[in-house]
């Protein structure tokens, strides 16, 4: 076999770049791990053909498969990498801070829009910081998706606590007592609740060991 | 259910097994798996060349197959895997199912065909 370690054909290079481009977000070092495998395969593919130029290439490549399907089961496998998952994490502390309630209960008549856009607001984000932890149990597991949600839970006790020892411009009010503070407390507990549900309740429904396309 | 669905029910299992027993006397790199699995078996196992790969990688990620990458000179870098005793195991597990599976089957489906 009359093989150079440098040499590849531009037909190979274009197949793994839209391959890495299908695998964004996985750990750099599985990328790279299952990137290296490709190329050698492809390489030893195309020698097996005859050698390594623009003809042979191309059918090794369309014996190996579409590079989408491919990564279909490598995401499957090894999920997102951990950049994502903290990014998810993060967005949770953040938005949970967003969707603690405003209101102004004593000016109803003069703020009665202030109120209503405060309370369309809160309910449209706190839909949204669902919708995140949700998915984040969906894509990165069961304990990802709780930890995303405990975010969202320990970032809005927080800025409850904060807030409602500050000074708070006049006559407006943080619900922090009675029913609406009990609601309040309810919903943020589910949030870790819904992350990890979420995650377990998909794994139940995940595509396993049926990754195979046959020829 | 069509003549490749069934294959491909019949073959889900079935490659996992072979690849174990293919890896059981000596370490191979993932090109060379594809062709002793198409030769070995008559072509019975021909598959997207790509889709062999997650599987190998699943069975290293049960801890039934280690890897090595390999470089030689003449030859594309190589990732070598290789069987553990744990995939030993796991080997001598299934073929005791398979002895099983296929005996049973073919007792039963002898009396019906």
């Amino acid at each position: 076999m009359n093989y150079k370690s440098n040499e590849s054909t531009p037909e190979i290079e274009d197949y793994l770049k839209r391959l890495r481009k299908k695998l964004r977000f996985m750990s750099k070092k599985t990328k790279n791990n299952v990137l290296d495998e490709v190329r050698s395969h492809l390489h030893e593919s195309a020698l097996d053909l005859g050698g390594l130029n623009k003809n042979n290439a191309k059918v090794a490549i369309a014996n190996y498969g579409d590079p989408k399907e491919i990564s279909k089961s490598y995401k499957r496998m090894y999920g997102y990498g951990k950049f994502l998952s903290v990014v998810f994490i993060i967005l949770g502390f953040v938005m949970g801070i967003l969707t603690v309630p405003l209101s102004a209960p004593a000016l109803k008549q003069e703020l009665i829009t202030f109120n209503n856009i405060c309370l369309m607001g809160t309910l449209f984000l706190t839909t949204l910081l669902f919708f995140i932890i949700i998915l984040s149990g969906v894509k990165f597991g069961r304990w990802t998706g709780m930890l995303v949600g405990f975010a969202a839970f320990a970032s809005r006790g927080l800025t409850m606590l904060v807030v409602t020892n500050l000074p708070l411009p006049e006559k407006i009010e943080i619900v922090a007592s009675g029913g609406p503070c009990f609601f309040f407390i309810i919903v943020s507990l589910m949030m870790p609740v819904s992350g990890f549900v979420a995650g377990r309740v998909f794994i139940k429904f995940k595509k396993k060991d049926d990754d195979v396309a046959w020829d | 259910m069509k003549e490749k669905e069934w294959g491909k029910e019949f073959k889900k299992g079935g490659i996992q097994l072979c690849v174990l027993a293919l890896l059981s006397r000596e370490r191979k790199y993932g090109f060379q798996i594809i062709k002793e699995l198409k030769t070995g078996t008559d072509a019975y196992y021909t598959l997207k060349e790509g889709t062999l790969y997650p599987i190998l990688h699943r069975l290293k990620k049960r801890g039934y197959l280690n890897s090595d990458w390999v470089v030689g000179e003449g030859s594309p870098p190589r990732n070598y895997y290789s069987i553990t005793e744990k995939g030993n195991e796991a080997l001598k597990a299934a073929l005791i199912q398979w002895d099983l599976m296929i005996g049973g089957t073919k007792k039963l489906l002898e009396e019906y065909r």
